[in-house]
């Protein structure tokens, strides 16, 4: 199952790739079926996880190569559990949707747009199935090319300084974990994913600590974190507004991801002790990003920083290292990957109708395009995670944590940023969608039957899953499994609260 | 006594219903050039607060005084120990507050339906205001401080899309957004709230019964005397922070008096029968912990009665009939909480009781005015509406006389009642109750002087206008009526003269009973309660007529805006400084963040972004570089080079 479902994105990317550009007019149809498909079998590996309460799945590994130097063998051995499977569900869901979407804007070279497409969901599936580090390693940085590939030909007029940018500031940021995985393999002679955090723990600290900061870099700069955003806000804009929306719904969701299931269970003493910080700048990162927020006059540069400061608190949950708190990250990852990637794909549509992204150049939407209007609207409530959304939940859990492990001051600090988002968020609503009409595009337009079709899933997912979010919980919590001593020795999935203190 | 109950969830689902319903019309008919048929939409609007009005008053007399209902309809949140469910509590409490945001929620809406007759956003409009009461009931029938909070978001949700309702006005959209961010402030205090009770009590801190429990459990009298003294004042001090939020008290109130530019019916539901009181509601049920902090109940009556006594004084100075009303409504809130702080919670629900039949006759009254006068809200431009308006005039007359404390009404009995459990609160209570009785007479001067003004002596505004002034039609004159007759008998509930009229202290006592033991202390012998009706009728009465001599005499002129001028501005909205003490800094540091620091880092990565230019161009020039192989090479040269440093260093 593991295994169709990785590959079903690259498959999907060959046969589009095989249609004769004759028919190119089916490339349309033929990626949103394919899409469709790969959505299907995401969904059937969150069901399994259902109904097993939260047993993960795995392959049988496979010993593919080995490391020259080294007593380390990579291996190709796949892993999903709740956390794994609700990841994938993301990525095909955006995928899905930025699809449909964008076909009007790209209209022509559609088939080259949807291989690439896959091409990253692929790579995104890969992320988040791999159970040995340099499998992980190898699809994190092939998530890169097609990403920018994407913004230097979709994108905006500096697309192709955005894509060097955003190039240039992954690959950086990834090349210490490399080092550090090399490392992994010459002193441990392993890299499989369940028995590294064994084998690092009689090295010495500075060791470990090194280790675990090379990992952590190179998820900094992919969430981002303060200070190594400066690609994001550049990219998110350049880039076509259907592939921002997946390099913010999902591809961001990678890096604390990483976190998550790489950084902190790999190197669970090194991640205690410098949990205060990293929190602290995940916080500061919060501020940052609403802070800036507030003065941005292009929807998706503020939509850009908006997504930096909820990552900002996603990472500070992670480091709570508190298990309610985790599980509040999972669902704030969920339900930001839907409520940016909807925010992103409806934004596209004014940008479409009126050629601009300055927000001051709209208004009075509200009157002029009603159902686009209310789209907007509630997506922007769910944004702000007014409840019962399925970001008051993860928000609810993060802020508790923190609260928990780090004090009332530093729970008022990032509750500050709730405020915060509201501001910003409201000062776009009422951008956008209230006030007078400007003259700038005299014909009013209003969202079609096929974007709502691609959208509104995304947000009813926002509400269903608010209001019911143990179908998410009842898949991430080993504590509610029914073996849950089996999940931690079969795979170092999160810390526990005994293992690290 | 608590029983299980099945049908406590239906309460809240039928507004969300009408909601779904109404809100599914007013988009389908969206790009139509007139709005769905007013009839059916109005029908459908007034039936779902209907048919919970009537399940609330069956429940209610179904249940006897002191015993519950609890329903648990399924788990919301589970993760760890944390365990937050879809619960509702019909006790005593909830009940009463039922009775009223259901019943004068229906006669609202109904006033609506003529009201908005012929707006474009009727059906919007109706559907928002069902969504508004589904919040109200799920913030006073929950069972735990999580679900109060859904609702409480959820009101402020709804009073923000209502405050904006006529949105193609900025300044309303500005008021809107007012509203939303300072009650967001406010929210955050509770949440801190329900955080420092998690720590305070475990899993048994979210649920108002289990909480109850623990507060009284001998077992964890020493865990509240030691290290959780701390948490119950933090938690105490978050919650009523919360409160002073959505209840409209210093420092957090100056949203309110803007939120006056949403439709009248909205601001008397809203924004002075049901929301603005639920902060009341919640100090309320957690009586039983405020009481262990004696240094937040006394900062809550100290801002109660300066909240009280600041909003009296900005009632003089307002032109805008509903800018009075609005202040009218946070000095009375501001009573409600002075007695909350004081001890009598009871008194505080009851007082709250009684405002919201007064004020929404009051506000309802207003808005026939403003509906007969085309839109006129200028106190000085009306006058004289006395003749023009018999039937409008005689209601505000019955709601005027009520919030003044005129003897045998309902403000009478409530407000009576309110401060001599001040007067005999142990803690500084004497001075307490004498300058709420100089509130009262201010109060008794603001509304007395908004009465001679709209209707006394000449009519001052434009003959046009008056020659179309008309008195409003049925849909409107029934609720209005309902409720002005409310405001004269609601105080028979609880007429502390009259033998056996106590029902609704009777019904309150088993809620906080335990608290108001331990607030006030043994009972002791005050003076007489005929005394205090006394000075109180006298407040009332020395009011009206300092009141009416003024105001007959010096009437002011309509030039300018409607708003206060010269030193009256400064003092009205002192409090707009003072959170512009916050806003500034956050608007400067956020200007910083943007042009210095992010400059910073953009000027960063443009020095990396043509380093990478250049390097591509080189490689270009080596390779026949599509950007693919650009990557794969770097992707190749950084391994290599990150293995051969590595394999130097070990």
């Amino acid at each position: 199952m593991l295994h169709l479902l990785l590959a079903s994105p690259f498959i999907a990317a060959l046969i589009i790739a095989l249609v004769p550009a004759k028919f190119s007019r089916i490339a349309f149809p033929l990626s949103l079926l394919l899409g469709s498909i790969i959505t299907i079998l995401s969904f059937i590996v969150v069901s399994n996880g259902a109904s097993s309460n939260g047993a993960p799945m795995a392959t049988e590994p496979f010993a593919w190569f080995h490391i020259p130097g080294t007593a380390a063998t990579v291996q190709y051995a796949l892993f999903s559990d709740g956390l794994s499977a609700w990841m994938n569900v993301l990525a095909s869901v955006l995928t899905l949707s930025a699809l449909w979407v964008s076909f009007s804007s790209v209209r022509e070279r559609f088939a080259m747009f949807a291989i690439s497409v896959f091409l990253m969901q692929g790579a995104l599936f890969g992320c988040f199935l791999a159970s040995d580090a340099v499998l992980f390693f190898l699809f994190f940085e092939a998530l890169v090319p097609p990403a920018a590939l994407l913004i230097a030909s979709f994108g905006g007029p500096g697309r192709k300084r955005a894509a060097i940018l955003f190039a240039a500031f992954t690959l950086i940021g990834s090349a210490p974990m490399a080092v550090a995985l090399w490392a992994i393999a010459t002193w441990t002679g392993t890299t499989d994913g369940t028995q590294i955090a064994h084998a690092v723990a009689s090295l010495p600290f500075v060791k470990v600590s090194l280790l675990f900061f090379a990992f952590a870099l190179a998820f900094a700069v992919k969430t981002p974190l303060l200070p190594f955003h400066g690609w994001q806000a550049e990219t998110y804009s350049e880039a076509p507004t259907g592939v921002t929306a997946i390099l913010s719904g999902a591809m961001a969701k990678v890096g604390v991801f990483g976190f998550l299931r790489w950084t902190i269970p790999l190197f669970p003493q090194v991640a205690l002790h410098y949990a205060l910080p990293i929190a602290l700048l995940g916080v500061a990162t919060m501020i940052y990003g609403s802070l800036v927020a507030l003065r941005q006059h292009d929807i998706k540069r503020l939509l850009a920083f908006s997504s930096l400061a909820h990552l900002g608190l996603a990472v500070a949950g992670c480091f709570t290292l508190y298990q309610s708190a985790i599980d509040g990250v999972v669902l704030m990852l969920i339900a930001h990957g839907f409520s940016a990637g909807a925010m992103f794909l409806l934004a596209s549509l004014p940008e479409r109708w009126s050629k601009t992204c300055n927000i001051s150049s709209f208004g009075g939407m509200a009157g002029r395009s009603p159902i686009f209007a209310v789209l907007f609207l509630v997506t922007c409530i769910a944004a702000v995670a007014v409840p019962p959304t399925l970001g008051f939940v993860g928000e609810f859990l993060i802020l508790q944590g923190i609260w928990q492990t780090m004090g009332p001051e530093i729970a008022l600090l990032a509750g500050l940023g709730a405020i915060l988002s509201a501001a910003y968020t409201l000062r776009l609503v009422q951008a956008m969608l209230f006030g007078k009409a400007s003259n700038e595009h005299e014909a009013a337009k209003e969202i079609s039957i096929g974007e709502m079709f691609a959208i509104v899933p995304l947000i009813v997912a926002l509400f269903v899953l608010g209001v019911a979010p143990s179908a998410v919980l009842r898949t991430i919590d080993p504590a509610v499994g029914k073996n849950p001593t089996a999940v931690a020795t079969a795979y170092p999935e999160k810390p526990s609260d005994a293992t690290l203190r | 006594m608590i029983s299980q109950s099945n049908y406590l969830w239906i309460l809240p689902l039928l507004p969300l219903l009408g909601s779904a319903i109404l809100g599914a019309i007013a988009l389908a008919t969206s790009h139509h050039e007139k709005g769905a048929n007013e009839h059916r939409t109005g029908f459908l609007a007034v039936l779902f607060p209907a048919l919970a009005f009537i399940l609330t008053a069956f429940l209610s007399l179904q249940l006897e005084i002191g015993h519950s209902l609890r329903q648990v309809v399924a788990p919301w949140i589970v993760a760890d120990a944390i365990t937050v469910n879809f619960g509702f509590l019909f006790d005593d409490l909830s009940r009463i507050m039922l009775l009223f945001i259901t019943g004068i929620g229906s006669l609202i809406t109904l006033y609506s339906v003529g009201y908005m007759h012929g707006d474009r956003g009727f059906t919007r409009f109706m559907a928002y205001l069902n969504l508004f009461l589904f919040s109200m009931i799920t913030l006073v029938l929950a069972d735990n401080l999580v679900l109060t909070f859904l609702g409480w978001e959820g009101v402020g949700l709804c009073s923000y899309l209502l405050i904006g309702f006529w949105h193609k006005e900025a300044a309303n959209g500005a008021a809107a957004n007012k509203a939303f961010l300072v009650n967001r402030a406010g929210d955050l205090g509770f949440l801190l709230g329900i955080f420092a009770l998690m720590t305070l009590a475990g899993p048994a801190g979210i649920s108002y019964t289990e909480l109850r429990e623990w507060l009284h459990n001998p077992l964890n009298a020493e865990i509240l005397a030691g290290q959780g003294q701390v948490l119950v004042v933090l938690a105490a001090f978050f919650l009523f922070w919360g409160c002073t939020a959505k209840s409209a008290q210093i420092p957090l109130l100056t949203w309110l008096p803007d939120a006056m530019a949403g439709p009248t019916p909205v601001s008397a539901l809203i924004h002075a029968a049901t929301m603005v009181t639920s902060g009341v509601y919640l100090v309320t049920r957690m009586s039983d912990l405020f009481v262990l902090s004696p240094a937040i109940m006394h900062m809550i009556a100290f801002v109660g009665l300066g909240t009280a006594m600041w909003a009296a004084i900005s009632g003089l100075f307002q032109d805008d009939i509903k800018k009075v009303l609005a202040y009218s409504t946070v000095s009375q809130l501001g009573f409600m909480f002075l007695a909350a702080g004081c001890g009598a919670f009871d008194a505080a629900i009851f007082h709250v009781f009684t405002h919201a039949f007064f004020k929404a006759t009051l506000f309802l009254g207003a808005g026939s005015v403003i509906h007969a006068l085309a839109g006129e809200q200028d106190l000085r431009k009306m006058g004289g509406l006395a003749k023009t308006l018999p039937r409008t005039f005689l209601i505000l007359v019955f709601g005027w006389v009520s919030i003044i404390g005129i003897p045998g009404t309902a403000g009478f009995w409530s407000k009576d009642l309110l401060l001599e459990r001040v007067y005999n609160a142990p803690f500084m209570g004497h001075t307490l109750y004498y300058a709420a009785l100089a509130t009262a007479v201010l109060t008794a001067i603001y509304m007395t002087r908004m009465m001679v003004l709209a209707f006394m002596g000449k009519y001052r505004g434009d003959e046009h206008v008056k020659a179309h002034a008309h008195e409003s039609p049925w849909t409107m004159q029934l609720p209005m009526w309902i409720l002005a007759i409310g405001s004269l008998l609601a105080g028979f509930l609880w007429a502390g003269m009259i033998p056996g009229a106590d029902l609704f202290g009777r019904t309150l006592s088993s809620i906080v009973g335990d608290a108001q033991r331990i607030a006030v202390g043994a009972e002791h012998e005050g003076p007489s309660a005929f005394v205090f009706a006394v000075l109180g009728t006298a407040a009332a009465v020395i009011g009206l007529l300092t009141s009416f001599i003024i105001f007959t005499k010096f009437v002011p002129s309509p030039v300018g805006l409607p708003a206060p001028r010269g030193f009256g501005k400064v003092w009205t909205f002192a409090f707009d400084s003072l959170h512009a003490l916050f806003i500034k800094p956050t608007r400067a540091l956020a200007w910083v963040l943007q042009t210095i620091v992010q400059s910073l880092f953009e000027a960063l990565q443009n020095a990396i972004g043509l380093f990478a230019i250049q390097t591509s161009d080189l490689l270009r020039k080596l390779q026949s570089g599509s950007i693919r192989l650009q990557l794969g090479l770097s992707v190749g040269l950084t391994l290599l080079i990150a293995v051969a440093i590595l394999g130097r260093l070990f």
